[in-house]
């Protein structure tokens, strides 16, 4: 039926990339949870404002990673496989 | 005579060019601060980097109790290159930590720094009790932790120099001469907040793993 040529499998390099930056959604998730929780221990406690955004955005950067594991999947699957 | 340096990728040239006027200021910087007496108050330039120092010390202080004076040249020392390193798209240069090899050299720096000075400061028998933490069988999962948390923070920073590249990149592909415009705005988001963030980010985190490994 199909014929499994190099353009169907730069194809399906392709679409395995597309899908691995599905991966963004989760950091996505977590990073606005994130920022929702710190926005309110800063309306409860204004003072610690500093304190509290350091920590957030500390730890959004560390959440941050599991995505960049499925952007350099992607990567990967174009630029050493696909091209 | 300059195939060595026309042959290096961009990245590790840029390493090399931040590397070396780093080395040049800290030099000046020392000198001065080291032929200022104790009545003097410093002023300009050595003023800042003094503060800077101070404030990095007390940074450290609240990990490490006993061998902050030990570790914290060397954390700031690396503080500083990163900071400068991921922020290198703003003089020209490409950012060192978007080569691969410059990222896992960082996350093979973090495993050597956190495991030779364990060794060094707990003896190998008190570092192997470490590993055996509640009981022997958990030795084979302490390992791997100790081998992918460095892999991850080299790794983490690549993603994020590279994705910050392949953005600028794209976005000025699409727009053509219109990026002008929207130029400024991504390069400060990707070059400097992120970067900075990310400098902050591998330090902290190599201050608490080698805290963990470190202290009692």
């Amino acid at each position: 039926m199909y014929e499994f040529t190099e353009f169907f499998a730069m194809g399906m390099a392709f679409l395995g990339a597309g899908i691995a930056v599905l991966t963004g959604i989760g950091p996505g998730i977590g990073q606005g949870y994130a920022a929702g929780k710190a926005v309110e221990a800063i309306g409860r406690q204004p003072e610690a404002a500093g304190t509290i955004r350091t920590t957030m955005i500390i730890g959004q950067a560390l959440a941050e990673t599991t995505g960049l594991y499925g952007l350099l999947v992607a990567i990967f699957l174009i630029f050493v496989n696909g091209l | 005579m300059f195939s060595f340096w026309t042959e290096l990728s961009s990245g590790l040239r840029a390493s090399v060019l931040i590397t070396t006027a780093l080395a040049i200021v800290f030099v000046i910087v020392g000198a001065r601060v080291s032929k200022l007496k104790t009545s003097d108050a410093p002023g300009g330039i050595t003023l800042i980097f003094v503060m800077i120092v101070e404030f990095i010390n007390e940074n450290q202080r609240e990990y490490f109790s006993k061998y902050w004076r030990v570790f914290t040249p060397l954390l700031f020392t690396i503080f500083i290159y990163l900071a400068f390193a991921n922020t290198a798209a703003l003089w020209g240069l490409s950012a060192p930590l978007s080569n691969l090899n410059v990222a896992l050299s960082f996350s093979l720096f973090a495993f050597g720094t956190i495991q030779i000075s364990a060794l060094i400061i707990k003896k190998p028998w008190g570092r192997m009790k470490d590993l055996m933490d509640p009981n022997p069988a958990f030795l084979p999962l302490n390992v791997i932790g100790e081998i992918s948390t460095p892999f991850a923070m080299g790794l983490r920073l690549f993603g994020n120099l590279v994705s910050g590249s392949i953005i600028a990149v794209l976005v000025y592909a699409v727009l053509g001469w219109l990026g002008v415009f929207i130029g400024p705005a991504l390069h400060a988001v990707f070059d400097i907040f992120f970067g900075v963030v990310q400098a902050y980010v591998y330090y902290m985190l190599l201050t608490i793993f080698l805290s963990m490994a470190v202290e009692e």
